[in-house]
């Protein structure tokens, strides 16, 4: 699936989170949204999953205008939400029966990606699959939304801030399982605040700054220079202070 | 039907917002209007049957009112600045912890029984002082009564001591049926009833200690037996307060139809109504559409944004509440083989316009509960203030059959109510989510 965000502005009051944002989302890239907190990463994810209206501008899914999105469409996308959406009342196996039923996956490959997901995603699947999600933690959560969001094998997959919440190790394994996801079929956006993680996924970035889009290109070009880290690039390229000073604090 | 105390209560008390609004008084004013509005209409309803009708009868429609209120604390609101206020000065010792709480809920719990005291005593001459304090022995065993229910359905009492305390809720219960029977008290027999109840309140506070351990060791992690999904019987709060519902209203048609089968139909015509609408899986629905179901909206939106997939969700959680309920009106029905269709008419008109109704007003009224019964946060006033006259007007099938067209005209409006929704449901979707999520 191929999204075409083309001159949105989206404004909350007087405030404007997006202004003639303009971004294409093509078939079998990976796309990591970076930008300092209200940058408005979940208002254009908002936006993609037809929540909010933009003021004006329009995005295109394949070409193809849409007032609501057909439900053929929604089938193929998969959205993580941040903050997490999930029906904590059920066990983690009746939610991902349930999200899984919702996208119609049949049964037997329903039973089968679950397994292999939890197996992936837990020490022991087995026993987190009967825990009711409220007394899991915020992680372990995350990790069940992911799986929830991933589970009919979407094409065009939204991650809102997948590693945040997550220890490393799960980090690792979610950046892995990206890794292996992607392929020409398939479009993974994400927003993410943990740069560390990026190299294993090499996606292209994109920053956003001032409610417009400053910097889009793949990883490669944005570390070119191969002394700076990740990090230190991000700084340069949005032009803020060196965040090592010390504050004194009296 | 019955739904002029329901929604008196329930649906009015938008009104009684304390915490937002200062002018306490003019609210209070307001709420006793609305409770005399409820007692005023029955009474006015009832001219035909007065004059078989006595006052006795008239108090005990009215105290079985009030008991099923207490009993079914949780569809009500609840008056709090008591209970702020004391809240510094508890007591830690576990006894007087729970004697503070049974206090306030008898002094906060139920602003509307209170309104009604007061409104029944200003208006009723017959309605005296030792009335009302017979009501309040009657409204503690309920909220005895009502706390073992929910305890036991709610599962949180460990295996173990789930018999010892079952022995305990029996002691509850022969308390309630003591009192039940009014010549017990007339002979003298109050102390039976008062043993009754401190057993009964051991009971109850040896239960509250004991789940007070239970969740305290649950919280290392829960495990849920559950394999297969239903939405209801996987939201515990939604499943305890709808089938506490049930469980009441299928003992007071039981103590109907054995009144009825005593002393005949007409006279128990109006009890009878108010016990056999489908208010109670209706209300259950109305006021807690985006409470637990809020992630619900918002997992099956992502799959399929129309109006028909949340649509379906709404009647498969209505489904088992309106089996059932159908089932104990129908079965109360046959029973009572006496009784003119108008009960069995009125019942699913009106059973399918608040359904519709219920599915209308979560959507244009959404509101963003926390809790899975909270009432502070309720319905829209617009909605009771439509609600309430819709809903009384099916009252008036019992004084002429020409009333029977109310029931078609309903039938009729709720198919129309339900295309045009589904024909706007996309415009909606986006106000829905900005409400709930924002």
């Amino acid at each position: 699936m191929h999204i075409s965000v083309d001159s949105v502005t989206k404004k909350y009051g007087k405030i404007t989170v997006l202004d003639q944002v303009s971004i294409d989302f093509r078939q079998g890239g990976c796309y990591c949204i970076i930008g300092v907190n209200g940058a408005g990463k979940s208002t254009l994810f908002n936006l993609l999953m037809q929540y909010i209206k933009a003021e004006t501008g329009e995005i295109l899914y394949d070409t193809h205008r849409f007032q609501v999105l057909p439900a053929a469409y929604k089938q193929r996308m998969g959205y993580l939400s941040e903050p997490l959406n999930i029906l904590e009342e059920l066990s983690v196996n009746q939610y991902l029966d349930f999200t899984g039923k919702l996208y119609g996956v049949a049964p037997a490959l329903l039973q089968d990606r679950k397994e292999r997901i939890l197996q992936f995603l837990f020490e022991d699947q087995e026993e987190i699959g009967k825990k009711r999600i409220a007394v899991l933690s915020t992680g372990m959560k995350k990790k069940v939304a992911f799986a929830g969001a991933i589970l009919h094998s979407p094409e065009f997959l939204l991650l809102d801030e997948p590693f945040s919440a997550l220890d490393p190790v799960s980090a690792k394994k979610i950046c892995n399982f990206l890794s292996g996801y992607l392929n020409e079929k398939r479009t993974i956006v994400f927003s993410s605040h943990n740069l560390e993680y990026l190299e294993a996924i090499n996606p292209i970035i994109i920053i956003l700054d001032d409610a417009k889009v400053k910097y889009n290109a793949p990883l490669a070009e944005f570390t070119s220079n191969h002394s700076q880290s990740i990090s230190q690039s991000l700084m340069e390229k949005l032009k803020v202070n060196d965040s090592s000073t010390v504050m004194q604090w009296d | 039907m019955g739904l002029i105390g329901w929604y008196t209560t329930v649906k009015i008390k938008a009104f009684f917002r304390w915490k937002d609004n200062r002018s306490g008084i003019i609210y209070a004013i307001l709420g006793m209007a609305a409770m005399l509005y409820a007692v005023g209409l029955l009474y006015l309803l009832m001219t035909e049957l007065t004059k078989r009708l006595s006052v006795e009868h008239f108090k005990h429609i009215l105290l079985v009112t009030v008991v099923s209120m207490t009993v079914l604390r949780k569809f009500l609101p609840q008056y709090i600045p008591f209970r702020k206020s004391l809240l510094p000065y508890h007591p830690t010792s576990a006894i007087f912890r729970y004697a503070f709480n049974v206090l306030d809920e008898i002094l906060c719990f139920n602003f509307v029984n209170t309104v009604l005291f007061i409104s029944l005593l200003l208006i009723f001459p017959f309605f005296t002082i030792k009335d009302a304090l017979t009501w309040i022995i009657w409204i503690v065993v309920a909220i005895i009564c009502r706390r073992f229910i929910q305890c036991l359905l709610e599962q949180r009492i460990r295996r173990h001591d789930f018999f010892l305390l079952l022995g305990l809720s029996l002691a509850a219960i022969i308390g309630a049926v003591i009192f039940w029977q009014p010549a017990f008290i007339n002979t003298g027999s109050w102390e039976a009833a008062l043993i009754a109840i401190v057993v009964a309140g051991l009971a109850d506070f040896m239960m509250e200690e004991k789940i007070g351990e239970y969740e305290y060791t649950s919280r290392q992690g829960v495990t849920s037996s559950h394999t297969g999904f239903n939405i209801l019987m996987n939201a515990p709060v939604l499943r305890v307060a709808v089938t506490g519902a049930f469980i009441v209203k299928a003992l007071f048609l039981l103590v109907l139809t054995m009144k009825m089968q005593k002393k005949g139909v007409n006279e128990m015509m109006f009890v009878t109504m108010l016990f056999s609408s489908p208010a109670l899986p209706f209300t259950y629905c109305f006021n807690n559409c985006w409470g637990p179901l809020r992630n619900y909206w918002f997992s099956i939106d992502q799959a399929d944004p129309n109006g028909t997939a949340i649509w379906r969700l709404q009647l498969r959680i209505m489904a088992l509440p309106l089996a059932i309920d159908s089932i104990l009106t129908i079965i109360f029905y046959i029973v009572n083989s006496k009784l003119g269709p108008m009960i069995l008419v009125s019942y699913f008109a009106s059973g399918i316009l608040l359904c519709v109704l219920s599915y209308y007003w979560s959507l244009r009224f959404p509101f963003y509960v926390k809790r899975g019964f909270s009432m502070n946060v309720n319905t829209s006033t617009v909605a009771s203030l439509i609600t309430l006259p819709i809903c009384t007007a099916l009252w008036l099938t019992c004084l002429s059959p020409a009333y029977y067209l109310i029931a078609v005209a309903y039938v009729i409006a709720a198919l129309v109510l339900i295309i045009r929704m589904n024909k706007f449901y996309n415009n909606i979707r986006i106000s829905v989510y900005s409400k709930l999520y924002r």
